[in-house]
């Protein structure tokens, strides 16, 4: 077992030496989103950046400058959005390392110095790789599965219960895959922080998280609820904001803009807090895991 | 007592979740609906009380719901009203164009393209099995009858009853009919789905007869609509008792005897009946301006049916001060269950079919945009009732641009999209459809030759309704004026598109006239552009002077006067001349306008002043929403602003989009 799982300091968020790595996330993700940011933004200086305003202009009531961009530029906008889709498939793999070594960083009571991290999280990288696949692949067939049933379904349940009850069956058939997805999605993390929390290999570590979920599925429930909440908050709120005050003149652009910045970090920290809470539950699930199953953990 | 940490978490995300659901409420609210009605056009004209009856119809219709037909007897008071004699009748029986594949509706149809394409499970028929004159020997006129229309030997639309005796001028006859209408599963406006029926074309119906003694028949052309002389429509209805009607006119009686139920409807100032019947209607009902409105509808859609019922109701005063008041009690709204759609979107004289599933959203407006589009057809096809199939711009253009009044006029800048951030209006959309048809038509053409049903959505609806709105912004209120006019002068009296040109002429002069109809009849368009901006300072004179003598040459000092000279090259392409503003933007941000009548290609418009022309704008008030490309109508001088807003907009939903999609 790592030395970091049940330890008091593990999981702890705020000891600032987590901090360059949730920055590194902030900035790669930050990166990215600019280039597809720009290239969009090219275009509409383009098509509209005579205007006085710029492209003010494409949030005007009426939606005429914003329909006449995307009536005469279609072409160009869809290709960028296919780029934009395809460009966001590319940042899993970048991601996937960022988060590891911030995992690496949390799962540890220590500062551990660069080169350690780097190495640590070389040799989970494998690991949560597969994991990564396995856990997508499981969610992408939930849905499948589900859409499927329901799409079969769908005429009985129309027959049975009319057009408005069997759209609300479909739909609510359609809810419960996306909340199985979201739970499984709670069963990744756990998998991931057992892989880098106590070195285990892939097969290892789905049966450590599989085990602590089924056992502290309330403790990991209730630490995920604030913070997952905290984000669509954030998100919500920001959003709220720009429809109260609207955008167009520059010193208000530039406080959105930071605001924006801050709900994207946010973001981030909530993501780290949630691992970090992960971590120490993990940690202190193991104990009872091999009490009671005597699984052997350190294969890692 | 002390929560656990878990307990505390779990607190904290009940809170959370709660101020997250407030958060989405406030962000979802969509402004009420609160009708602004625009000025009333005040107009000098009264429209008329009463059509000229020419053709009335007292029917008994029995509707078998299992072999849904309907079987149906009557009488048909019909008056010549021209001023020669006639020896023969032309009859519709529309409903034909479902009886087989060589109908001219079947043959018109381009597989995929717009509605009435659907397979067609069960075909249709309409036989007449007695068509007699009592005023001219009782024999049965039917038996004579032919097809009319030699060019199209399959269709049965159109037939030519020869009269065994003449119909003088003034002179009123009686036809006794007797028929049997089989509707088709449901396709385009008629028919059956299940156990509910539209039933419409149902009836045989004499063509509009003209002032000079011609009939107006067609066959049913797959784009084409319908045409018909005003009359009083006296109609008992016959269905099973666990079915519901919902019919144009008036409900004078009901009963219900023998597993029956019956009722009778009449209605004077009408030109065609349709009624619906279901054994599952639902139905809420309303009053505004004094007429009666009903909605039936499935079970489940309550919420979309409210909708409706709220535009109906905030429509029917505004047209009513735009284009005179509606002139019956009552107006019937039929919304049509899943898998009937076809039915939807269809307009009958006091009766309309509207469409959209039972989750329709209030912050997108298509219940609403269907609902006021085919309530707007009652001021046009019902009760001015221009020849559909001859000019369907004179219909569905001027519906599509009255439409777009009563949208502005009660949900604003959002009538057709309301979200947070994002809202849509119906000149917007119009524009959209109009400019993707590609001025490819004549607008004002009949609709047969019109080559598919989304050309003839994109020109006789949306570009007639395009051309409407620009000459109303260019020639700033004018058009709603002169259609304020033109619908109540020529309510019942079935006008021309020259009497529209005409009544717009009156208003906006004999140029905007003569624009209107480059653009209706001769595929007028247009473009502004800013074709260039170029400033310098202005300087000294230099060069060769000979006056006074004798000829001296001046050097250039190179030294600034006070002040720049710019040159902006304003260019207008296109066969329409609409004058236009241009809004010169100097450094520092003070606007100049100035107006440029739009003859020529170009103009060249020189300004000076102490600083530089930084922008040209042509059309800064987006009056000529015809033209084709708004993007090159603005330029700046050092070249175009940087778009911050979309990258910034761009870039945040990217990162949002990247934290829920990358690990
Ligand atoms: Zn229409």
């Amino acid at each position: 077992m790592s030395a970091a799982a049940g330890s008091p300091a593990a999981g702890r968020l705020w000891p600032l030496r987590h901090a360059p790595w949730i920055l590194l996330i902030y900035a790669t993700r930050s990166i990215a989103a600019f280039m597809v940011g720009s290239s969009f933004g090219a275009l509409a200086t383009r098509a509209i950046g005579g205007w006085p305003g710029g492209d003010a202009a494409l949030l005007e009531p009426g939606g005429l400058m914003l329909s006449e961009l995307v009536r005469l530029r279609m072409d160009s906008l869809l290709t960028l959005v296919t780029h934009a889709g395809l460009f966001a498939i590319a940042m899993v793999p970048v991601g996937m390392v960022t988060s590891t070594l911030l995992l690496v960083s949390l799962c540890d009571p220590r500062r551990v110095m660069l080169p350690e991290t780097l190495a640590r999280c070389g040799k989970h990288l494998g690991p949560t790789l597969v994991a990564y696949l396995v856990m997508t692949s499981f969610q992408v067939a939930i849905v499948w599965f589900f859409y499927m049933l329901a799409e079969l379904l769908s005429l009985k349940l129309t027959s049975g219960l009319g057009v408005r009850g069997g759209d609300l069956a479909y739909g609510a058939i359609i809810g419960v895959s996306l909340i199985i997805v979201w739970l499984v999605s709670i069963l990744h993390d756990v998998i991931r922080v057992a892989i880098v929390g106590r070195s285990l290999r892939t097969l290892p570590a789905m049966a450590a998280g599989w085990s602590i979920a089924r056992r502290r599925w309330p403790e990991l429930l209730a630490a995920l609820w604030p913070r997952a909440a905290g984000a669509i908050l954030v998100v919500l709120g920001s959003l709220l904001w720009l429809r109260h005050t609207g955008m167009s003149t520059s010193p208000r652009l530039a406080l959105m803009a930071l605001v924006q910045q801050v709900v994207a970090v946010s973001l981030v920290v909530l993501r780290a807090s949630w691992l970090s809470r992960a971590a120490e539950i993990v940690g202190a699930g193991a104990s009872d895991a091999v009490a009671d199953e005597g699984l052997e953990y350190d294969q890692g | 007592m002390r929560l656990s940490r878990t307990g505390r978490e779990a607190l904290a995300g009940a809170v959370l979740s709660m101020a997250c659901v407030l958060a989405l409420r406030s962000l979802c609210a969509v402004p009420g609906e609160t009708l602004q009605p625009s000025a009333p056009v005040t107009s000098a004209v009264t429209p008329a009380a009463h059509a000229d009856p020419v053709a009335s119809y007292d029917i008994d219709a029995r509707l078998d719901t299992v072999a849904h037909s309907v079987h149906a007897t009557g009488t048909i008071e019909w008056r010549n009203r021209s001023t020669v004699a006639v020896r023969e009748v032309f009859v519709h029986l529309y409903l034909n164009a479902f009886k087989n594949s060589q109908s001219a509706f079947m043959q018109e149809r381009r597989p995929g393209v717009g509605r009435g394409t659907g397979t067609l499970r069960e075909f249709a028929s309409m036989d007449v099995k007695r068509f007699s004159a009592r005023e001219l020997g009782g024999d049965d006129l039917w038996k004579q009858a032919a097809r009319a229309n030699p060019e199209l030997p399959d269709d049965e639309t159109d037939f030519r009853v020869p009269l065994p005796a003449e119909v003088a001028p003034g002179q009123t006859i009686h036809f006794e009919v007797e028929w049997d209408s089989k509707l088709p599963s449901i396709v385009e406006r008629t028919g059956f789905q299940d156990t509910f029926h539209m039933v419409g074309q149902w009836f045989p119906k004499i063509a509009r007869l003209e002032d000079d003694g011609s009939f107006a028949h067609f066959p049913f052309h797959h784009l084409s609509e319908f045409y018909a002389d005003f009359g009083t429509y006296d109609v008992r209805i016959d269905v099973p008792s666990t079915f519901r009607i919902a019919a144009v006119g008036k409900l004078v009686s009901e009963k219900v005897e023998g597993g029956r139920r019956i009722e009778r409807y009449q209605q004077a100032d009408i030109h065609d009946f349709a009624f619906s019947a279901w054994d599952r209607f639902v139905m809420r009902d309303g009053m505004s301006q004094g007429v009666r409105v009903r909605i039936w509808y499935p079970p489940g859609f309550d919420d979309v049916a409210a909708q409706e019922l709220r535009a109906a109701e905030l429509s029917l005063a505004e047209y009513g001060s735009l284009y005179g008041a509606y002139p019956y009690e009552q107006l019937t709204i039929v919304h049509p269950p899943a898998g009937a759609e076809e039915a939807g979107g269809m307009e009958y004289p006091t009766l309309i079919t509207t469409g959209g599933p039972w989750y329709s959203l209030r912050a997108i407006g298509t219940a609403r945009g269907v609902t006021i589009h085919e309530l707007g057809h009652q001021y046009f096809y019902g009760l001015v009732a221009t020849d559909e199939h001859r000019f369907p711009f004179l219909d569905e253009g001027l519906t599509t641009f009255a439409e777009g009044e009563v949208l502005s006029a009660g949900w604003g800048a959002g009538g057709l999209v309301d979200l947070p951030g994002l809202r849509v209006d119906h000149a917007s959309i119009m524009r959209w459809v109009a400019l993707e048809g590609r001025n490819a038509e004549v607008v004002a053409q009949p609709a047969e030759r019109f080559s598919s049903a989304s050309s003839y959505s994109a020109h006789a609806y949306m570009r007639a309704g395009l051309i409407l709105i620009t000459l109303d912004r260019v020639y700033p209120g004018t058009v709603r004026r002169s259609l304020g006019t033109y619908a109540r002068k020529f309510r019942f009296r079935h006008p021309t598109p020259d009497a529209l040109v005409r009544e717009f002429e009156a208003e906006a002069g004999a140029d905007a006239a003569k624009q209107l109809k480059t653009a209706i009849h001769e595929r007028g368009w247009i473009d502004y552009a800013i074709q260039s901006i170029g400033c310098e300072l202005k300087r000294a004179p230099f060069g060769l002077f000979d006056s006074p003598p004798p000829r001296r040459a001046v050097a250039d000092s190179y030294a600034a006067l006070d002040g720049f000279r710019c040159d902006v090259v304003v260019a207008r392409r296109g066969t329409l001349t609409l004058p236009v503003d241009i809004d010169l933007v100097v450094e520092g941000g003070s606007r100049t306008r100035r107006r440029w009548d739009g003859v020529g290609d170009t103009t060249t418009l020189r300004y000076e002043g102490a600083a530089p022309v930084d922008i040209a704008v042509v059309d800064p008030e987006h009056r000529v929403l015809l033209d084709e490309d708004l993007t090159n109508n603005a330029v700046r001088r050092l070249g175009p602003a940087r778009a911050r807003q979309v990258v910034d907009g761009v870039l945040y939903a990217a990162q949002l989009a990247l934290s829920g999609a990358t690990p």
